[in-house]
């Protein structure tokens, strides 16, 4: 059995177009006029148990709706689908039972009680009995390290603690497969590092499948072996997260500032923009023709380097990258 | 003079800015008609049972139109938007513009206000002339007296309103005193003119505030009289003063207790 | 059933641990409706005073009877199921969400996520009102329990019901405020004040008059098969709101509907 598995899966919206006034409003009423929107058109797409895939595409792309149908949200409008051998908007309750989701903002914590209370309330929700969630919590709490922030009211929590709350409520029920929308989004480095730590423990651990959306190309380097790009509602790519980083991944941002003006010398494969009269300088690099180290050692025998940082370029140049390079093929 | 314009310019700026919100206009005119619609239908039970002290029925509708017209007009949330402005500490960064707070909000809230009073003005006339006919005794040469005693009334209650909202510096929660307001301005002339209570009360009523804000303007209008309208503009006058002065000595004690001890 | 009464009380003792987080706002809350209340009962004395006996058939104790049931009946109501006024909210939010990603029935979980802090000085108010008029009056205070709880079934199940026509409609929430208007002030006068129209709504596609008017009557002169049938019918209009939020809940577009305003 397939964790996901969806054929020609479609999605339209009949959306009421309204003009603007008064009359129109009225006429609107009486005889309202629609307009079809295509969200998702014939995506098919197969999730292997116990794989973490990462699912990209810029906003109203049509992942949003695609989650949805594949969550028993949405009713699909053309084509099949299977979740864990389910139809999910026919067996809506049985499916929630066995995936987990968070949501990005969208929290399933009460605001003004404790994390642990939410707990509660959970487990009655999944038919959890109280001996054994006693026991989970415990694990999670270890595991998760919310101890000390478990008993507080989670407005007052850092949004840091607050996600992993989060992320800790959603394996409440040992989910088989996992949603994760934007799980990192807003979180300091060290915390992005942990979420994502506690991610992949689970996917080993629990076997449990992950389909992750996010801009952060951290986390689909880190987490995912696959990666889906989607647009307009279609596969645009379909590869390894290893070609998606040796064709667009690869490249890396140097950004340094230097104590007086330097010139960089040219290099094969670093392309070079500098600013304020060569006291800052922003140096792509592709680390496929040349090693990331290999230039911070060229740069910092310049010997003025007085600030140095390496960045991924931003999901939108990733995704506009490939959409470049796909639309070729 | 120079000062003046910049408070008009700011209601215009409001009634611009209520105009667009038409959304909200349809639904109140709406709330409006039903609660009319509900009053007149139990007034005119009541009325099948005998008559009540002094008012005709024609007279009773029009007044409760009247009172709840005002009502609805003085719907402009100053509560509230003072209690938030007030917990959230955004009167702090209010306080330093070059506008007097109190008189930027009471600018703020004449837009909202001024197309209430036009546009329920017309509704209100409709159903009362619907409801209960033309009213007896009215003349059109009434309306400026009556303009200015409900100008008055706007006053009174926004700026106990206003009051109300800056007690939240020292108090946590001021929910309470916002009820009891309302409810003693509803008891005390929204719901009853004030001729109705028991004749221990009436004295009681007319030598508070609240009886100015809905049973006066209405009082007058149903029942307009010269000698009415000197009996009754001073004593809305003077609580007009009273709450405005009221409002300009706390809000100066308020900041300057900001002042010394923060947000 | 019983997986369904053990959230819904779950989902209570969350909301009533939420609202003491914020002891005071609640105390205030809570009496200003019991004040606010009071100046409808004090404008029926003043009526009574002037003209005594009756006013549309109904006294001054019948007055304060359906009073009472109102005030408590939609006080229960939004103590358990304050979301009900909620759900245009969620459905043209895409908040509904969150709910259909939980494996239990949605209409539970989303009547009983939210409660009133207020409702609870409403609960309170109708068994002062009856502590005050009946107090010695065990007839009274047993159609007063039934009106109570119909009526709070009823209130919450008309509310939804204009609710629920966002799914189809889109954005209702003016219609949904105007019935809750329209049923409490059909509850809180006597009913023969309105015209038959309005009557015949109040009986039938808002049928609030079961449970405020209807058991006053049977406390005054009991009939059984009136008993029944109002019983009956109240049921069956419940069943019938859940029904038809069910089937609204197929056309849920998850914030995807262009929200037209009604």
């Amino acid at each position: 059995m397939k964790a996901i598995e969806t054929k020609d899966l479609g999605k339209t919206y009949r959306a009421r177009v309204k003009a603007e006034g008064l009359a129109a409003s009225f006429r609107a009423l009486v005889r309202p006029q629609w307009i079809s929107v295509d969200a998702v058109r014939g995506i098919s797409l197969n999730v292997e148990q116990g794989e973490m895939l990462a699912f990209i595409g810029p906003n109203g792309a049509g992942k949003s709706t695609f989650i949805k149908m594949l969550c028993g949200i949405l009713y699909p409008t053309a084509g099949e689908l299977s979740v864990l051998g389910l139809s999910p908007a026919r067996e809506r309750r049985k499916l929630a039972m066995r995936i987990g989701t968070v949501f990005g903002q969208k929290s399933q914590l009460w605001l003004h009680l404790p994390a642990v209370d939410s707990f509660t309330l959970l487990a009655a929700i999944y038919e959890i009995d109280n001996a054994e969630c006693r026991r989970r919590v415990a694990e999670l709490t270890e595991l998760f390290g919310l101890g000390e922030f478990l008993h507080t009211p989670v407005r007052k929590l850092s949004l840091g603690q607050r996600i992993r709350c989060e992320v800790a409520a959603s394996l409440l029920h040992e989910p088989e497969l996992l949603f994760l929308d934007e799980p990192t989004i807003g979180l300091d480095v060290v915390v992005k590092q942990a979420i994502r730590e506690l991610i992949a423990r689970r996917n080993r651990e629990h076997g449990t499948t992950v389909f992750l959306t996010s801009h952060d190309p951290a986390d689909i380097e880190q987490l995912c072996r696959r990666a889906v790009v989607i647009d307009h509602g279609g596969i645009v790519l379909d590869a390894s997260v290893e070609r998606l980083k040796s064709d667009y991944l690869g490249k890396k941002l140097i950004d340094v500032r230097f104590g007086t003006p330097q010139r960089i010398p040219a290099l094969p494969g670093v392309t070079v923009s500098s600013e304020s009269g060569g006291q800052k300088a922003t140096l792509t690099v592709d680390t496929a023709v040349r090693p990331i180290g290999d230039v911070m050692e060229r740069l910092s025998m310049t010997g003025n380097v007085l600030d140095i940082t390496i960045n991924n370029p931003p999901m939108e140049d990733i995704i506009a990258a490939i959409f470049q390079k796909e639309a070729v093929r | 003079m120079k000062k003046l314009r910049k408070y008009a310019v700011i209601a215009r700026v409001s009634l611009k800015n209520a105009v667009a919100y038409k959304a909200s206009l349809f639904s109140r005119f709406v709330f409006y008609t039903v609660f009319i619609y509900v009053f007149v239908m139990l007034w005119r039970a009541i009325y099948k049972e005998g008559s009540v002290n002094g008012y005709s029925y024609a007279q009773l509708i029009w007044y409760l139109i009247f009172t709840e017209y005002i009502g609805f007009c003085c719907g402009t949330g100053i509560f509230s938007t003072m209690n938030e402005d007030v917990k959230s500490g955004a009167i702090a960064y209010l306080i330093g513009r070059p506008a007097h707070y109190v008189f930027y909000q009471f600018a703020n809230s004449l837009g909202l206000l001024l197309l209430n009073l036009c546009a329920c003005g017309l509704l209100a006339a409709v159903l009362g002339l619907v409801f209960a006919g033309p009213l007896p005794g009215f003349h059109i040469s009434v309306l400026p007296p009556l303009l200015l005693s409900v100008a008055l009334a706007v006053v009174i209650n926004f700026f106990f309103l206003m009051l109300i909202g800056l007690s939240s510096f020292v108090m946590e929660d001021n929910g309470a005193l916002f009820f009891i307001y309302q409810k003693l301005t509803f008891m005390l002339g929204m719901f009853l003119p004030v001729e109705f209570l028991p004749s221990w009360l009436q004295p009681v009523a007319k030598s508070l505030p609240f009886s100015y804000v809905y049973w006066a303007p209405s009082r007058l209008f149903v029942d307009y009289s010269p000698a009415l309208f000197r009996a009754l503009i001073p004593r809305q006058a003077l609580w007009a003063a009273v709450s405005v002065v009221l409002v300009l000595l706390c809000y100066r004690g308020s900041v300057r207790r900001l002042q010394l001890n923060g947000g | 059933m019983k997986k369904h009464l053990k959230i819904a009380a779950c989902l209570f003792r969350l909301n009533l641990a939420s609202a003491l987080e914020y002891r005071s706002s609640f105390l205030t809350q809570a009496f200003g409706m019991a004040l606010s209340n009071s100046s409808f009962i004090f404008f029926w004395w003043i009526a009574f005073q002037q003209l005594g006996g009756y006013i549309a058939g109904y006294s001054f104790q019948d007055v304060l009877f359906i009073w009472a049931t109102t005030s408590s009946a939609f006080g229960l109501a939004n103590v358990l199921f304050a979301n009900a006024a909620n759900v245009t909210k969620l459905i043209v939010s895409g908040e509904l969400d969150a709910y259909l990603l939980q494996p239990c029935n949605v209409l539970v979980n989303v009547l009983c996520a939210r409660t009133s802090l207020s409702a609870y000085g409403d609960l309170a108010y109708g068994f002062i009102l009856m502590g005050l008029a009946y107090h010695d009056t065990a007839a009274a205070w047993l159609w007063f329990f039934v009106g109570v709880l119909l009526g709070s079934l009823l209130f919450s199940a008309v509310t939804l019901t204009a609710h629920t026509l966002s799914f189809y409609w889109g954005d209702a929430s003016m219609i949904g405020q105007l019935t809750t208007e329209f049923v409490i002030n059909f509850s809180i006068y006597p009913d023969k004040i309105y015209g038959p129209a309005v009557r015949a709504l109040m009986y039938s596609l808002l049928p609030i008059g079961l449970a405020i008017h209807v058991p006053l009557r049977l406390f005054r002169a009991f009939s059984p098969l009136t008993a029944l049938a109002a019983l009956g019918a109240s049921l069956l209009y419940c069943v019938l709101a859940g029904v038809f939020f069910s089937r609204g809940l197929r056309r849920y577009e998850s914030g995807n509907i262009m929200a037209t305003r009604l």
